[in-house]
């Protein structure tokens, strides 16, 4: 096999998977590099998952096949629960360009779903049947919520870098872009449950509650991604039916200390 | 100084994306709010968004009632009614902000009310300023007024900010007269 010539893309030719968030595509100066893997950590009720849908509904409006890999709760649960867009069609659905899947239908379909901890083999069966659907369907955008719970089941630090590399590679091979949800505590010293996930993504967004004198406020910040300059700056967001806003936050109310 | 008579005249005369602080006085604060707010809807043909982080925007609704000011164009931001622990009840034609410190969260609904409906031209009405640095310090309130200005120019929204002259401390006069670029003090 001849080998491959290596060279290296300046950052602004790296062709970018629009966000369609306008914030969040100026934060990253245009959106997120085509392919890359990301990372979206944070404590529970920071967005994470109002902020992954949205990025697969413009997808999906911008004639992007896109799928959601729900872990921890039904899909249709998750719908029910979501800020209603002004944007959303549920023709999307209907017609193919948004596809909603549930872990444990995967689970089902390669006979571990009973299992209590998955072995490496496991892992290379979950990561062909994903890529299954991902080359079927012609996947272009894909979340998976949350890989943390994906982890929980593969106990060992090893077999969850094999889970992630493998995960990441098969994406990236088929043109995906994709972001990883990541639960992690307020208290937590890292961006993600095992430090394996944040050291391996393309990219990090840290979702926070930023508590100023008794009010909460959502932040978000990109730690990094990989192919782009970018903001590292915090932003505060609001979850509204026009999709995710953000504003720089203020810094003379800035407290000290990790949020 | 300006007359609240001469004040339909001035506002005529704005550009879009001017930002000037009204200094009223405490007499005439109401009159000079309901002027205003009829002259950008039928003089200017604009939308507006009316925040207020003085009194619910219930109350303010109810005066624009009672003067028969059409205000199918006027979207409200309300900061206070969250503060008052809902006694006076919610309205759909409001949007709400937990508290007059969250500053980001109220450039956030504005931003969402100027998304949410597109016109060709909005002004957004901040009031007051008087009550703003009550609950903030000013630190925090000349950087928001600073990004909040510049975001809506770069909207070409026509900002109002109100002042009540009686309250004015000089330092939040300082804070208008440099992101502001027109400064009126309105009479009875």
């Amino acid at each position: 096999m001849a080998k491959q010539k290596l060279s290296i893309t300046p950052e602004n030719k790296r062709e970018r998977c629009v966000t369609g968030i306008d914030s969040l595509d100026s934060i990253l100066n245009g959106g997120v590099p085509k392919g890359n893997c990301v990372l979206i950590t944070g404590s529970c009720g920071t967005g994470k998952t109002t902020l992954s849908l949205e990025f697969l509904v413009h997808g999906a409006l911008d004639s992007d096949n896109c799928l959601f890999i729900s872990v921890t709760e039904s899909s249709v649960k998750m719908l029910n629960n979501i800020v209603p867009y002004d944007f959303f069609d549920e023709e999307l659905i209907d017609k193919g360009k948004l596809n909603f899947v549930d872990m444990p239908d995967i689970y089902t379909n390669i006979n571990i779903v009973h299992k209590s901890e998955f072995e490496f083999e496991d892992i290379n069966k979950i990561v062909k049947e994903i890529e299954k659907i991902v080359i079927e369907k012609d996947i272009h955008r894909l979340v998976m919520d949350s890989i943390t719970s994906v982890c929980f089941q593969l106990k060992t630090e090893e077999k969850i870098r094999d889970f992630i590399l493998n995960l990441m590679k098969m994406l990236s091979s088929h043109d995906c872009t994709s972001l990883l949800v990541s639960e992690i505590s307020p208290e937590e010293p890292r961006y993600s449950l095992y430090g394996v996930e944040e050291a391996i993504a393309d990219g990090i967004v840290l979702m926070g509650n930023l508590e100023r004198h008794g009010d909460l406020l959502r932040t978000l910040q990109v730690v990094k991604m990989r192919g782009t300059e970018h903001s590292r700056a915090k932003y505060v967001l609001d979850l509204t039916p026009v999709g995710v806003l953000m504003v720089p936050l203020l810094k003379g109310g800035a407290v000290e200390g990790r949020d | 100084m300006v007359s609240k008579d001469e004040l339909k005249d001035k506002l005529e005369a704005l550009e879009e994306g001017t930002a000037v602080a009204l200094k009223v006085d405490v007499d005439a604060y109401f009159e000079v709010i309901t002027t205003i707010t009829d002259e950008l809807i039928r003089g200017k043909d604009m939308n507006v968004i009316y925040t207020t982080t003085t009194i619910p925007a219930t109350s303010i609704i109810g005066v624009l009632d009672a003067l028969e000011i059409p205000r199918d164009r006027v979207h409200f931001v309300d900061a206070m009614s969250y503060m008052t622990m809902g006694g006076s009840g919610r309205s759909s034609d409001v949007t709400y902000v937990e508290s007059p410190t969250m500053l980001e969260n109220i450039m956030l609904k504005i931003e969402y009310l100027l998304r949410k409906h597109p016109a060709e031209t909005h002004t957004v009405v901040l009031d007051s300023i008087n009550s703003l640095a009550i609950h903030n310090d000013m630190k925090i309130l000349a950087e928001f007024l600073h990004i909040m200005v510049s975001n809506l120019r770069s909207y070409n929204c026509f900002t109002l900010i109100m002042a009540v002259a009686e309250q004015q401390a000089e330092d939040v006069d300082n804070v208008l007269a440099m992101v502001c670029d027109e400064f009126m003090a309105v009479t009875s």
